[in-house]
C-alpha cells in the first residue's frame, strides 16, 4: 500500500513540474542573439509586437535585427487584425503594434490606445491562382462563372477579406462571387495554403504572400484591385510600460536596415 | 498516522479539483448566461447552433453503426490479425484532432483518390458532410473502446444457447447480448455525441470556417475570439457547456433509471 502511495506521489510530482515547466516557457522569443558584455545587472527588457499573421516573416526578421543591434528581446503575438485588436483591449499589454492595414487602427484609436505611428510599407492585394491557373482565370469578373472554386478571407476577421469585398462590391460581383467562395478565412496564410495544395482555383491575397511562394503561384494582372493598396502602419500603444525602447523598435522598423529586410520578402517601403 | 494522511491527501485534491472546476465553469456561466437570451436572436448563433445539433446526431449515428459491428468482432476474437487490426483501429484514439483533421485534409484534398470521390459528387473539404466525416473519425474509437469492453464483459454462451434455440447468429446478438450491454451503450452514445458537439480541431482543419456555411458553435467561438466579438463569445461558451450539462443530467438520470431495473449489466 505504501509503495502504491508512494509512485503514485512520485508520479503527480512529475507531472506538476512538467506542467510548471511549460506554463513558464515564454512563447516567441527571438533566436539566438549575442550576449550583452554589460558589467550591469539589468533584467533583460521585453517587448510584445502585435502583428498581423501576413507579416510574420519580415516582422520576425527585423526584430532579430533589433536585438542584435540593440540587445533587447522581441516577443511576437500573431493573428488576424480583429483578434489582435480584441488582445490589445482586453489585456491592456503590449508595445508594438503592426496590422495588415490602418484601417484595422480604429476600435485602438478609440480607446486612445494609439501613441505614435508611422507608414511602414504598401500592402498590395493580388489575385493569385495556383502554378498553371487551372481555371483558365483571366479577370476580376471571371471569378463569378460557375464552378470557380474560390477561397476569400473573412472581413470580419482580417482586413484581405475586407479588401475582397470591397473590390468586388465596387464592381458588383459579390453576390455572383459569393457563391463560389468555398471557404473564408481567419487570416490570409490559410489562403495561402489552401493555393498552393489546390483546394481553390484562385483567392485574393497579399503580394508578399505570393512573393513568398512564387515557384507554386501565378498572378492575374487585375486593374480593378490598384485604388485598394492598403498602409500597414508600425503603432506604439500608449499601454506600453517601455515607450522609449518602443519608440526606438518602431523607428528602426522604418529604417533603411528594416527597409532593406522588408523589400527582401516582396514588400514596397514608404519611407526613402 | 498514514493511513490518515492518505485519506486527507486524497480528499484534498478532490475537493480542489472540484473546486477548480466550479470556478472556472461558473466564471464563463456567471458572465455569459445572462448574455444568451439576446444572442440566440443573432442568425449566425442560430445557424451554429442547428448545424452543430444536426452533424453530432448524424456522425454519432454513423459512429454507432460502425463502432458495434467493429466492436463485435474485435470482442468475439474471431476476425484474423485481428490485433492487428485493433491496434490500427486505436490511431485516431490518441491523435489529437486537429492531426487527424490535417490527415483528412490531406487525403481527400490532395491525393488522387480522394480527388476522384470528389468527382463522384463525395465532396468532404469545407462542406457539412466533411463536419460529420471529421467528428466521425476523431469519435469511432473511442466508441468501438467502450463498446468492445462492454461485449467482452458478457458471456458468448448466451449467444449460442440464443442459437440453439433457433436464433441465427444477428438474432442472437440483437436479442440477447444488445439488451445485456445496453447501460454501456447509451453511455457510450452520449459521450460521443458529446464529443461530436465539441468538436473542434478535427472540423477546423478539414470544413474550415465558414460564417453561415461550415459554422458550427465551436467554430462560431473561434470565430467570435477572431473578430474580437466578447459578448458573442461569452455567449456561445455559455451555450456549449449548457448544452454539456444538460445532456450530462440526462445521462445520469438514464443511467439511474436502467439500473433500478435490475438489468444484470
Amino acid at each position: 500500500m505504501k509503495r502504491i502511495t508512494l509512485s503514485i506521489a512520485i508520479r503527480t510530482a512529475v507531472l506538476l513540474a512538467f506542467l510548471l515547466l511549460t506554463a513558464c516557457s515564454q512563447p516567441g522569443a527571438s533566436p539566438g542573439a549575442p550576449v550583452k558584455s554589460s558589467g550591469e545587472s539589468t533584467t533583460p527588457k521585453t517587448l510584445l509586437v502585435y502583428t498581423a499573421a501576413g507579416l510574420r516573416k519580415p516582422v520576425e526578421e527585423i526584430g532579430a535585427a533589433f536585438y542584435a543591434k540593440m540587445g533587447i528581446k522581441v516577443t511576437y503575438s500573431f493573428g488576424g487584425a480583429a483578434e489582435l485588436n480584441s488582445q490589445i483591449l482586453l489585456t491592456g499589454q503590449g508595445d508594438i503594434y503592426l496590422p495588415g492595414d490602418r484601417e484595422e487602427l480604429k476600435p485602438i484609436r478609440e480607446k486612445n490606445l494609439v501613441d505614435w505611428e508611422k507608414d511602414v510599407v504598401y500592402h498590395t492585394p493580388v489575385l493569385a491562382v495556383p502554378k498553371g491557373n487551372p481555371a483558365g482565370l483571366k479577370t476580376l469578373a471571371d471569378l463569378a462563372r460557375p464552378g470557380v472554386k474560390l477561397a476569400l478571407g473573412d472581413p470580419r476577421a482580417n482586413p484581405i477579406g475586407k479588401v475582397a469585398d470591397q473590390v468586388l462590391e465596387r464592381q458588383g460581383l459579390l453576390e455572383k462571387v459569393n457563391k463560389n467562395v468555398l471557404v473564408r478565412t481567419p487570416t490570409v496564410n490559410e489562403l495561402v495554403v489552401y493555393l498552393t495544395t489546390g483546394q481553390a482555383q484562385a483567392a485574393i491575397i497579399w503580394e508578399e504572400n505570393y512573393q513568398a511562394v512564387k515557384d507554386k503561384l501565378d498572378l492575374v494582372s487585375v486593374p480593378e484591385l490598384a485604388p485598394h493598396i492598403k498602409t500597414v502602419p508600425v503603432v506604439v500603444l500608449s499601454c506600453s510600460k517601455e515607450k522609449t525602447l518602443a519608440r526606438q523598435l518602431a523607428e528602426f522598423v522604418v529604417s533603411p536596415a528594416a527597409n532593406a529586410i522588408w523589400a527582401k520578402w516582396g514588400y514596397r517601403p514608404i519611407a526613402k | 498516522m498514514g493511513g490518515r494522511f492518505f485519506r486527507f491527501g486524497n480528499a484534498l485534491i478532490t475537493y480542489a479539483l472540484a473546486l477548480f472546476i466550479v470556478a472556472t465553469v461558473g466564471a464563463v456561466l456567471i458572465r455569459g448566461v445572462p448574455r444568451i437570451p439576446a444572442a440566440l436572436k443573432s442568425p449566425e448563433l442560430l445557424f451554429a447552433l442547428r448545424l452543430s445539433l444536426f452533424t453530432s446526431l448524424i456522425s454519432t449515428v454513423l459512429a454507432f453503426f460502425v463502432a458495434l459491428p467493429a466492436a463485435y468482432s474485435l470482442a468475439r476474437g474471431n476476425l484474423p490479425g485481428g490485433r492487428v487490426v485493433a491496434d490500427l483501429l486505436r490511431i485516431p484514439l490518441n491523435l489529437p484532432p486537429i492531426a487527424s483533421g490535417v490527415a483528412l485534409l490531406l487525403f481527400f484534398g490532395t491525393t488522387r483518390l480522394g480527388r476522384a470521390l470528389a468527382n463522384l459528387g463525395l465532396e468532404f473539404v469545407f462542406t457539412v458532410p466533411g463536419i460529420i466525416l471529421a467528428q466521425f473519425f476523431v469519435n469511432v474509437p473511442a466508441l468501438i473502446t467502450v463498446l468492445k469492453g462492454a461485449l467482452e464483459t458478457t458471456d458468448q454462451r448466451l449467444e449460442n444457447v440464443a442459437r440453439t434455440l433457433g436464433c441465427t447468429p444477428a438474432q442472437a446478438f440483437l436479442r440477447v447480448t444488445l439488451p445485456l450491454i445496453r447501460n454501456s451503450v447509451l453511455a457510450g452514445l452520449i459521450l460521443t455525441w458529446g464529443k461530436a458537439l465539441g468538436e473542434f480541431g478535427a472540423v477546423l482543419m478539414l470544413a474550415g470556417a465558414t460564417r453561415f456555411k461550415t459554422e458550427t458553435l465551436p467554430v462560431s467561438l473561434y470565430l467570435s475570439l477572431a473578430t474580437g466579438d466578447l459578448e458573442a463569445l461569452l455567449a456561445t461558451a455559455s451555450l456549449l457547456i449548457l448544452i454539456a450539462l444538460f445532456s450530462l443530467a440526462i445521462f445520469e438520470r438514464a443511467r439511474i433509471k436502467l439500473d433500478e431495473r435490475g438489468t444484470i449489466s
